[in-house]
């Protein structure tokens, strides 16, 4: 075979242990960076009385926000593209952040999201859990991939659909303003207590994700070897998808849709795994944060010139990479 | 241990696929399932592996009801080797042989040498400890049947149950293969092998179940069932077993009117 970078086996070097301690190492750099930097100046510079304040209300927040998300979404991506061996899976794909976001959009709608402030994230969870629910009735527990990503597009157009309804009969221009920007994804302006309504839910569904590695393992083989390997398919299947839901429902619910994570981490990171998709899910929690904070702390640096949100961000550099993986696809295919 | 089927029916979706099958297959036996294509022996394979639920009747693992065996146990008893060989990702050849090790860890567990050791052996056996660094997608199709194998080889199982395991094997290597399974055998464990290559099932296996259309036809020692009369009757051919030089060999003449 002549074919294909994507078949080496590289990164031998790198032992599973380095590897991880690296990308903590990155991830937790990252975390420190994003600390550093926003329109404020380095904390250090900034009036005694009001470090602690822009410490504590604005970037450890924002930071705490980039490392959850981008971690949630970077396991839910590896763990759905493992599941259904497919490597352009993405999070979005089973419908949980397109329910999260008719719930948010639906808050807004209402106008509920004025009355408090934690109205808009508890929108968004029940979006997500809705949605997770109808994925599941749909498609079942049993059943190969395809049902599953069939469930997916189904409640992820429905979802679609309602939130186009929701922002057609928006009598309100600012409240349908306000939904597009929401749907677009921001880390800014979110406070600790977004942090704490977010924070459990998304670790506890990495916590579930990650669990379900000896099984991603396992399916590498197929469905039958993994069975026979003692792999409880059915369970595999729904701690996927409730993984994925709190995951990224969680953090959809806080931060609006930010796309791309989920794609891009899991496919720069499979190399250095050698592939293994156990190892591959671990990986891609510090890699994840580690993406989105960067992401953010260049947002921040771009902010002076142009102000662009970290959804849109995320999407601008996801969507040439997703065009490079096509063209990497089709040179496998016709060679 | 002892794998057993008794009146054994089973369905794929709506189609009867299995009618009032028992078979039995012993510690130290090498037992191959045989008959034409769309008889039967994958679906057979499958529900003697525990993966597919039987219509009626009852598999027994050394007396006890697949149903009644924790998942873990029995993965750690039984290793099935599909006839689809299609691995997802560009794996190396040692991770994938090393996945037979996965009945005997937690989430996370670090291997063992006793893991290594299963591996090592199992890549040796298989005559491919000299590929274990390379990628999966870059073997041929008879190496990645022998990895496949390594891979349950690698689980040191009681019961072997491989669908079609010598399909684009070399003659030197599915000989080394049936001596193998004859080698494990010997060695206390159950090996159930579905084939098509009929001389290999005479020389090496114990004994030799032929099915047509979901029922057994013959079921017994080579020379009982590969009778001219029940190889015309399952596959519609002229074909004679000789004994050249001491080895079995099945001749086919050829196709009947």
């Amino acid at each position: 075979m002549t074919a294909a970078p994507i078949a080496r086996v590289e990164a031998e070097a790198l032992s599973p242990r380095h590897l991880l301690a690296s990308l903590g190492g990155l991830a937790l750099l990252a975390f420190l960076l994003s600390l550093a930097v926003g329109p404020a100046g380095p904390l250090i510079e900034a009036a005694p009385g009001a470090r602690w304040l822009i410490f504590t209300e604005i970037r450890l927040p924002r930071a705490l926000l980039a490392a959850l998300v981008g971690a949630g979404l970077g396991v839910s991506g590896a763990a759905l593209q493992g599941y259904l061996r497919n490597p352009l899976a993405e999070p979005g794909l089973v419908g949980i952040s397109g329910g999260a976001a008719l719930g948010a959009v639906l808050v807004i709608h209402t106008g509920l999201s004025l009355s408090f402030a934690l109205a808009l994230p508890i929108g968004g969870l029940l979006g997500a859990l809705v949605a997770m629910l109808a994925v599941v009735a749909l498609a079942g527990t049993r059943g190969g991939g395809v049902t599953l990503i069939l469930a997916g597009l189904a409640v992820s157009a429905f979802a679609t659909a309602l939130v186009s309804l929701a922002l057609n009969l928006s009598a309100n221009p600012f409240a349908s303003v306000e939904m597009v920007f929401w749907m677009m994804g921001s880390l800014a302006d979110r406070s600790l207590v977004h942090v704490w309504v977010a924070a459990p839910l998304i670790l506890a569904g990495i916590a579930l994700l990650l669990r379900a590695g000896r099984a991603l393992d396992a399916l590498s083989l197929g469905e039958d070897t993994a069975a026979s390997l003692g792999i409880d398919l059915a369970r595999t299947r729904l701690a996927i998808v409730a993984g994925t839901a709190l995951a990224v429902g969680a953090g959809t619910a806080v931060t609006g849709i930010i796309g791309f994570i989920g794609l891009i981490v899991p496919h720069a990171l499979r190399p250095f795994c050698a592939h293994r998709p156990g190892l591959l899910l671990i990986a891609s929690a510090p890699g994840g944060a580690a993406m989105l904070l960067v992401a953010d702390v260049a947002l921040r640096l771009a902010q002076p010139f142009v102000d662009v949100r970290i959804g849109v961000l995320t999407a601008l550099l996801g969507a040439p990479f997703f065009v490079w993986l096509v063209l990497r696809t089709r040179r496998e295919l016709v060679p | 241990m002892r794998l057993e089927a008794v009146a054994l029916s089973a369905a794929l979706g709506n189609r009867m696929v299995l009618r009032d099958v028992d078979v039995e297959a012993h510690p130290g036996e090498v037992m191959a399932v045989i008959g034409p294509n769309g008889a039967g022996k994958s679906t057979l394979l499958r529900v003697l592996s525990g993966l597919l639920r039987p219509a009626a009747g009852r598999v027994l693992l050394d007396n006890l009801p697949l149903a009644h065996w924790p998942r873990q146990a029995l993965a750690r008893a039984l290793a099935y080797v599909p006839q689809d060989r299609t691995v997802h990702w560009p794996l190396a050849v040692r991770n994938v042989v090393a996945l037979g090790r996965l009945p005997f860890h937690a989430t996370g567990a670090a291997a063992t040498p006793d893991d290594r050791e299963a591996v090592d052996s199992a890549l040796a056996d298989m005559d491919i400890a000299g590929l274990q660094d390379r990628p999966i997608s870059e073997v041929s199709g008879g190496e990645l049947a022998r990895v496949l194998i390594a891979r349950a080889l690698a689980q040191r199982p009681a019961v072997l149950v491989a669908d079609e395991p010598a399909a684009g094997l070399d003659p030197a290597h599915q000989l080394a293969l049936f001596s193998h399974f004859r080698r494990i055998a010997a060695q206390g464990c159950t090996v159930v092998v579905a084939l098509h290559d009929l001389s290999l099932a005479a020389r090496f296996c114990h004994k030799v179940v032929l099915l047509r259309a979901g029922r057994v036809i013959a079921a017994g020692e080579p020379e009982k069932v590969l009778t001219s009369e029940h190889l015309r009757d399952a596959y519609g051919v002229s074909a004679r077993l000789h004994v050249l030089d001491g080895i079995p060999v099945v001749q086919v003449v050829g196709e009947l009117p």
